[in-house]
C-alpha cells in the first residue's frame, strides 16, 4: 500500500506538471475564433469545416453569440483572448466602429459574403399568407395610430390588422435586439411601412420618429425567441398559427416543415432575392481583425477560402446551405479585392505568417525546475540526516536509533522548505506578470527568483538537520496545514459563489429596484444594446418566472413524491428480497441518467406525445407545455424521494411496528398509523431536498419548456423557469455590463438563497429526526 | 381507518372505552385495504420501471441506426487531366485537386435523363458532400489509381439515408416531405442496380463534429469528455480526500468544524447551473482561462464534485475499525502516520467507489459547461485540456437542436455512447466495492 501512496504523489506531480504545461499553452491560439450572428452561422462553420479538413490548418471555433454581442466580443481588444472574425448579419455601426478603435482595434476587413433573404414563415400545414409591410408593421409595432392618435397596439388577430387576413392571433416569433436578423428586418420592413403611415411620418425629431416607428410591442404577440435560430423553426414547426422572422437559409432548410409568406406579393425564392424584387433581402459580412492575420496561423487562408468562387462564388457549397450568392461579376471583383486586402499576389501570399513563440513556455520550465529542485532537495536531506547520524554512531547497523524522526521526514523536511518559497514567489509573480509589457523578460526575473528562493531554502534548511532534530513534527505540522487548507476550499467554494453572484446582482441592483425585480409582474429582459437601436424597453419584473419554476416544480412533485413513497414503501415492507435486489438498482438508475437525456425524451417523446393526446380530446397544450417538462422531471426526481424515505422509514424503531402488530393492526395500518407518523418530518425533509433538485434543474426546462414568461396556472401553457432564463441570458453574449446578463446573476443569486434555504431545513429536519430515534 | 381510534387514557374527561367490533365485515375490508394499499406499491414500483423502459426504449429506438450508414457504389472515373493536369503526383497538387467533378460525372452516368440544373443539384444530394475527402485519402494512398475507373463505395447523403433507414415516410404527399418523387426514383433505380449498401458506421466513432449528420461523429465529444473528467479527478480526488481525512480524523468538535461540515452537506445540493455562473464569474471572468476548455470545464465539475467525494471518503473512513487505529497508536505511531499509513490504505476502496460515482454524475453533467462556453461548433477533436473542446451531454444538446431531421438519430446514438459509458462506470464502482471493499 506504501507504494500506491509514492504512485499516488507521483501522479499527483505529474498532474501538476500536467497543469503547468497546460496553462503555458494557454496562451498560443493555433485556431481562429469566430464569434457573431446565427444567420452566418451556418455558412461560417460549413466553411470552417471544409477548411479544416482541406487546409492542413485546424478548423476554426465558431460561436453563434447574434452580430451585436459577436461585435462585442471582437471589439473587446487586440491579442489572443479575442475573436479574429465576427460574422455580422447587417454593417458595422459607427458606433461599434468607434468602441473597437477605443479598445485598440484599428484595422477591420470587411467582407461581404453574399445575401440572405429574410422570410415571415410558418407551418406547411397553413396556407401562405399575402402580406404588405403596412400589415406586418401594424401587427407588430409598439404604437400604431387609432383615429389619427398614436396608441399602444391593440390588434389581436391578424384580421383585426387587414380584415382580408384570416382571424388568428398574432404570434411572431423573432430573435432579440442583438441579432442582425431583427436589425435587418426593423429597418427593410419597419422604416419601409412607416414611410406610408402620416402620423409617423408627421413627427418632425428624426430620433423619435424612429423610436416611434421601430418599436416593437412587448406584449406577448411578438415572442423573443432567443438567438437560436433553430429553435424557431422547431417551435413554428409545432405551432401553426404562429409565425417567425428567419433567415432565407433557414427557410429552404427546412422546405419540408415552412413556408415562407409573401411580402408585398412576391414571395422569398432564390431569384426574386438575388434580382432584388423581394426587397426584405440583406448583405452579409465577416469582419476580420487585420491585426491577427500574421498571428493567428490559418486566419488569411480561411478568408480566401471563404471568399473562393468554390465556397460563396454562384454554384458553391454555400449555395446549397441557402447563401444567396452575388452575382459572377460582383463576385470575382470582391475576390481580388479581398484577396489583395490580405496580402495575396497571383494566389500566393506575400508575407508568410510568422508565429510568435508563446512567452508561456516559461511556466512549464519553470515548473519542471523547481519540483526538479524539490526532488533534490528531498534526497539532500535524507542524505544528510543518515550521514550525521552515522558520523556520531559509527558505520554500526544502529545508526537509525538516534535519529528523532525517519530519515525521510528530515528529506521531505528539506523539501518543503525549498519548495513553499518557491511556490510562493511563483505565485506571487504570476500576479504581477499580467501588467508586464515584456513577459519574456519578467518572467525570466521570476524564474531566476523562484529558484533562487527555493536553493536559499535548501541550503538553510540543510544546514539544520542533526540527528536529534524533530523533522517529524515539522513536517506533520505542515501536512495538517495542509489539510486544513483543503477542508476550508469548501468554504471558499461557497464564498466564491456567494461574492460572484452578489456582486453582479448588485451591479444589477443598482440599475433596477429590487422591488422591481422580486414583485414586477412583466419579464423582458431583452433591452437596446447600443443607443442607435429600439429594443423592448426591459422590465425585470421576475414574478412570473417564479410563477413558472413553482408550477414546474409542483407538477414534477405531484408525479415523483406518490410514485417515490409508494415504491419506498412496497420495497422496505412488502418485497420480497430477490424483488427488492433487482428494482432497487433500477431505481437508482433514474437518478444516474443524465439530464440532457431527460430533456431530448420531454421535447422529443413526451411534449409531442401530450400535445396530440390533448388536440384528441379538444385541449389546447402548447409544445412546450409545463406538464411535459414536468411531468419528466417528476420521473426524474422518483429516485430520490423513494431512497430518501426508504432510509428515514427505515430508522423508525421496529418497537414500534412491533407493538402495532401486537395491536392487530395489519401492515398497511402499521405503515400509515405509526410508521408515516413517525417518520413525517424526516419524510417531508426529503421531499424538501427532492423540490430544491426540482428547481436547480436545467437541462429538462431549457429543452422541454418555453421562454416567455407567461403568469398562469396552467399546465398546458408554456411557462418558464429561473434556470432557463439563466441559460438565455447568458448563452451567447457574454458582456458582463448590460443589464440583461446581469440579470442573469441575481436570477442565479435568487436561485442559490432558495435551495440553501430548503437545504438547511431540510438537512436539519431529518438531522433532528434521526437524533431522536438513534 | 375512520373508526379506528387510539385507546384513551383511563380516568380523563373524554375517557369512553369502545368495544372494538369484530365483525367479519369488517376484517375483510380491513383485508381489502390491506391489498390495495399493497397493490399501490406494486403499481407505483411497476409505474416507474414502465417510464424508464420507455425512456430508454425509445432512445434506443431512434439511435440505433446510427451505427449503420447508407453508402453507394459509384463508378469514379479518376481523370488525369482533371485531378493532376502536369501529371505531377505530387502528393500536394493532389492535396489540393477537387474531387468532387468526378463524383458528379459517375451520377450523372448512371442518369443521363436528368439535365436541368435543379435537378441535378438535388441528384448530387444524393452523394454526401464529404465524399470527395474520401477520393483524395484514396488517391493520396495510392496515386497509380489515377487515369483508371474504379468503383468505390460512398457515403450516401443524410436525407437519402434517413430514406434507406425507413424514417422518411414515402407515403406522405410530395411537398411535406424533403425528398422529391423525383429523387426517390432515383435512390430506387441505385438501390435495384444493386449499388445500396448498408454498413457498420465506423466513422460516427472516430470523426469530429460535423454540420452534415452523415458525418458527425462522437469522438471529440468523446475525448473532450475525457480531458474534462481527468481534470476534474485530478482536482477533486486529492483535494477531496485530504479535506475528509482533516474533518473525519483531526478536527475537533468546534463551530468552525460544524459550519465546514453543514457547508459541505449544502453544497452537495446547490444546483449546478450555480456551479457554472461561479466558473463563468471566477476562471473565466477573473483568471481569464480560455473559454471552451477542458481545463475550466474540469475545474468547475471537481468544484461540484468535491462534497460527493468528501462525503464518500468520510464514510469509508468511518467504516474503518477503531482497533486498527489503537494498534498503530500502540506501537507508536504518530497520529498522522495512523491516518496515512493504516486506516487511509483501507479506506482506499470506498473512497474510489465514491470518486467514481461522483465523477459518473459529472460526466452527465452539462449545465454548468453551458456557462462557460463549451457549447461552440468545434470539428477538431482536442488534443489538450486548454484546446475548445465540447463533452458528450453537451454535444447531445447541440444535436438536439439542429434542424437536419438525421441528427435526432446522432443524438440518440450520442446518448447511447454517453449511457454506455455512465454504465461501465457504475460497474467499476460496483466492482471496487465488491472485489475489495473488506467488512469489519
Amino acid at each position: 500500500m506504501r507504494k500506491l501512496f509514492v504512485a499516488a504523489i507521483g501522479w499527483g506531480l505529474a498532474g501538476i506538471v500536467g497543469f503547468g504545461m497546460a496553462a503555458g499553452s494557454a496562451a498560443a491560439r493555433d485556431q481562429i475564433a469566430i464569434v457573431g450572428s446565427s444567420t452566418v452561422y451556418p455558412f461560417s462553420t460549413t466553411v470552417a469545416e471544409q477548411f479544416g479538413r482541406s487546409s492542413g490548418f485546424k478548423a476554426p471555433v465558431v460561436e453563434s453569440t447574434g452580430t451585436g454581442g459577436g461585435l462585442k466580443l471582437f471589439c473587446n481588444g487586440a491579442g489572443d483572448a479575442t475573436p479574429d472574425i465576427a460574422n455580422a448579419s447587417r454593417p458595422i455601426k459607427d458606433s461599434e466602429r468607434q468602441t473597437c478603435e477605443q479598445n485598440g482595434v484599428t484595422d477591420i476587413l470587411e467582407v461581404p459574403i453574399g445575401f440572405d433573404g429574410i422570410a415571415l414563415v410558418n407551418s406547411k400545414t397553413r396556407a401562405p399568407l399575402d402580406l404588405t409591410v403596412k400589415d406586418i408593421w401594424l401587427a407588430l409595432a409598439r404604437e400604431v395610430p387609432v383615429d389619427g392618435k398614436l396608441v399602444k397596439n391593440p390588434y389581436k388577430t391578424w384580421a383585426d390588422v387587414n380584415s382580408s387576413l384570416p382571424p388568428v392571433k398574432i404570434e411572431v416569433l423573432g430573435p432579440p435586439p442583438t441579432s442582425g436578423t431583427r436589425d435587418a428586418f426593423v429597418e427593410l420592413v419597419f422604416d419601409r411601412a412607416c414611410r406610408d403611415i402620416a402620423e409617423i411620418a408627421a413627427i418632425a425629431d428624426d430620433q423619435a420618429r424612429k423610436a416611434a416607428c421601430d418599436g416593437i410591442r412587448e406584449d406577448g404577440a411578438y415572442i423573443d425567441a432567443g438567438e437560436n435560430d433553430n429553435l424557431i423553426v422547431q417551435k413554428l414547426a409545432a405551432n401553426p398559427d404562429a409565425f417567425g422572422v428567419l433567415g432565407y437559409s433557414f427557410l429552404i432548410q427546412n422546405q419540408d416543415k415552412l413556408q415562407g409568406n409573401k411580402i408585398d406579393g412576391i414571395a422569398p425564392t432564390e431569384e426574386d432575392i438575388f434580382s432584388g424584387r423581394y426587397e426584405v433581402a440583406r448583405q452579409l459580412y465577416l469582419y476580420v481583425k487585420m491585426q491577427h492575420l500574421d498571428t493567428i496561423p490559418g486566419l488569411p487562408e480561411y478568408v480566401a477560402e471563404f471568399v473562393s468562387a468554390r465556397a460563396s462564388g454562384p454554384g458553391g457549397y454555400l449555395a446549397d446551405k441557402g447563401l444567396i450568392p452575388m452575382s459572377a461579376d460582383q463576385h470575382q471583383a470582391t475576390e481580388s479585392r479581398i484577396l489583395a486586402a490580405l496580402g495575396y499576389e497571383n494566389g500566393v501570399r506575400k508575407t508568410a505568417t510568422t508565429f510568435i513563440l508563446p512567452a508561456s513556455v516559461m511556466p512549464v520550465a519553470l515548473t519542471v525546475a523547481l519540483l526538479g529542485l524539490a526532488g533534490i532537495g528531498f534526497q539532500v536531506g535524507r542524505r544528510r540526516a543518515i550521514a550525521r547520524a552515522r558520523a556520531m554512531q559509527g558505520d554500526g547497523a544502529g545508526f537509525g536509533r538516534i535519529l528523532h524522526s525517519l530519515p525521510g521526514y528530515h528529506g521531505l523536511y528539506v523539501m518543503l522548505c525549498c519548495l513553499i518559497p518557491g511556490l510562493l514567489a511563483f505565485a506571487i509573480g504570476g500576479v504581477l506578470v499580467h501588467g508586464s509589457d515584456n513577459p519574456d523578460r519578467a518572467w525570466a526575473a521570476i524564474a531566476a527568483a523562484v529558484l533562487a528562493l527555493a536553493a536559499v531554502g535548501l541550503v538553510w534548511a540543510r544546514r539544520h538537520i542533526r540527528p536529534d532534530f524533530r523533522a517529524r513534527n515539522l513536517v506533520e505540522r505542515a501536512i495538517l496545514v495542509l489539510l486544513i487548507a483543503c477542508s476550508l476550499l469548501s468554504i471558499l467554494t461557497t464564498v466564491g459563489i456567494v461574492l460572484s453572484l452578489l456582486f453582479e446582482a448588485m451591479r444589477f441592483f443598482a440599475g433596477v429596484p429590487i422591488t422591481e425585480f422580486l414583485f414586477g409582474l412583466q419579464w423582458s429582459p431583452q433591452i437596446a444594446l447600443r443607443s442607435d437601436q429600439v429594443g423592448a424597453s426591459g422590465s425585470f419584473g421576475a414574478i412570473p418566472i417564479f410563477a413558472g419554476t413553482l408550477l414546474i416544480t409542483v407538477i414534477a412533485m405531484i408525479v415523483a413524491v406518490p410514485i417515490g413513497l409508494m415504491s419506498a414503501v412496497y420495497l422496505s415492507d412488502y418485497a420480497n428480497p430477490k424483488v427488492r435486489a433487482v428494482v432497487k438498482p433500477l431505481l437508482e438508475i433514474l437518478a444516474g441518467i443524465p439530464t440532457v437525456v431527460y430533456g431530448f425524451f420531454a421535447a422529443l417523446t413526451v411534449a409531442p406525445f401530450l400535445r396530440s393526446l390533448g388536440a384528441t380530446i379538444g385541449l389546447d397544450v402548447a409544445s412546450e407545455s409545463a406538464l411535459a417538462a414536468g411531468a419528466v422531471m417528476g420521473v426524474m426526481i422518483i429516485p430520490f424521494v423513494s431512497s430518501l424515505s426508504d432510509d428515514v422509514m427505515n430508522a423508525v424503531p421496529q418497537s414500534l411496528r412491533d407493538g402495532s402488530y401486537a395491536l392487530g393492526s395489519t401492515k398497511s395500518e402499521t405503515i400509515r398509523q405509526v410508521v408515516f407518523p413517525a417518520a413525517l418530518p424526516g419524510i417531508v425533509g426529503s421531499i424538501l431536498l427532492a423540490v430544491s433538485r426540482a428547481i436547480g434543474e436545467t437541462m429538462i426546462v431549457v429543452m422541454a419548456a418555453g421562454l416567455t414568461a407567461n403568469l398562469t396556472a396552467n399546465p398546458f401553457a408554456a411557462v418558464t423557469t429561473v434556470t432557463v432564463q439563466i441559460v438565455t441570458l447568458l448563452v451567447g453574449d457574454q458582456e458582463f455590463d448590460s443589464p440583461k446578463t446581469l440579470a442573469a446573476f441575481a436570477l442565479g443569486l435568487v436561485l442559490f438563497v432558495i435551495t440553501l434555504c430548503l437545504n438547511i431545513v431540510a438537512l436539519r429536519t431529518v438531522r433532528k429526526y434521526r437524533e431522536k430515534y438513534d | 381507518m375512520t373508526d379506528f381510534t387510539m385507546p384513551s387514557i383511563p380516568g380523563s374527561a373524554t375517557a369512553r372505552l369502545r368495544k372494538p367490533d369484530l365483525s367479519p365485515g369488517r376484517i375483510s375490508r380491513r383485508y381489502a385495504a390491506e391489498r390495495r394499499f399493497r397493490l399501490y406499491g406494486v403499481l407505483a414500483v411497476g409505474l416507474a420501471i414502465v417510464m424508464l423502459a420507455l425512456l430508454l426504449i425509445s432512445i434506443v429506438s431512434k439511435g440505433y441506426s446510427a451505427f449503420m450508414q447508407t453508402r453507394i457504389n459509384l463508378d469514379i472515373t479518376f481523370d488525369a487531366q482533371e485531378l493532376d493536369p502536369q501529371n505531377t503526383r505530387d502528393p500536394a497538387v493532389l492535396k489540393a485537386a477537387n474531387y468532387t467533378p468526378p463524383i458528379r460525372k459517375a451520377l450523372s452516368a448512371q442518369f443521363p435523363d436528368v439535365t436541368e440544373r435543379t435537378d441535378r443539384r438535388r441528384l448530387y444530394d444524393i452523394i454526401s458532400n464529404g465524399a470527395d475527402r474520401q477520393l483524395m485519402k484514396m488517391v493520396l494512398a495510392n496515386p497509380a489509381i489515377i487515369g483508371t475507373t474504379q468503383s468505390v463505395s460512398l457515403l450516401a447523403g443524410d436525407d437519402f439515408d434517413m430514406l434507406n433507414k425507413g424514417r422518411i415516410s414515402r407515403n406522405v404527399p410530395e411537398a411535406e416531405r424533403v425528398l422529391s418523387d423525383k429523387q426517390l426514383g432515383w435512390f430506387d433505380k441505385l438501390q435495384s442496380g444493386g449499388r445500396v449498401h448498408y454498413a457498420f458506421n465506423l466513422d460516427f466513432l472516430t470523426s469530429g463534429d460535423s454540420r452534415e449528420p452523415e458525418q458527425a461523429g462522437i469522438l471529440g465529444a468523446l475525448i473532450g469528455s475525457l480531458l474534462t473528467m481527468i481534470t476534474t479527478i485530478v482536482l477533486a480526488l486529492p483535494l477531496g480526500v485530504m479535506s475528509a481525512i482533516y474533518l473525519e480524523e483531526f478536527a475537533p468538535k468546534n463551530r468552525i468544524t460544524d459550519i465546514i461540515e453543514v457547508n459541505i452537506n449544502n453544497l452537495a445540493a446547490v444546483p449546478s447551473i450555480v456551479f457554472g455562473l461561479l466558473g463563468l464569474a471566477v476562471f473565466l471572468g477573473f483568471f481569464g482561462l480560455p473559454r471552451s476548455a477542458p481545463l475550466v470545464g474540469g475545474l468547475v465539475l471537481s468544484l461540484m464534485t468535491l462534497p460527493t467525494v468528501i462525503i464518500a471518503t468520510r464514510t469509508a473512513l468511518k467504516a474503518v475499525p477503531p482497533s486498527i487505529r489503537e494498534a498503530a497508536y500502540g506501537i507508536g505511531a504518530s497520529q498522522l502516520q495512523v491516518v496515512l499509513h493504516h486506516v487511509l490504505p483501507l479506506a482506499t476502496p470506498g473512497i474510489m467507489t465514491g470518486a467514481i460515482i461522483g465523477l459518473a454524475r459529472a460526466l452527465g453533467e452539462s449545465a454548468p459547461l453551458l456557462m462557460i462556453g463549451m457549447v461552440a461548433f468545434i470539428v477538431d477533436v482536442p488534443r489538450s485540456i486548454v484546446d475548445p473542446s465540447t463533452v458528450l451531454p453537451v454535444q447531445v444538446y447541440l444535436w438536439a437542436d439542429s434542424p437536419e431531421r438525421a441528427f435526432i438519430e446522432r443524438t440518440s446514438a450520442g446518448i447511447m455512447v454517453l449511457l454506455v459509458f455512465l454504465i461501465l462506470m457504475n460497474a467499476a464502482a460496483i466492482f471496487v466495492r465488491r472485489r475489495f471493499e473488506r467488512r469489519w
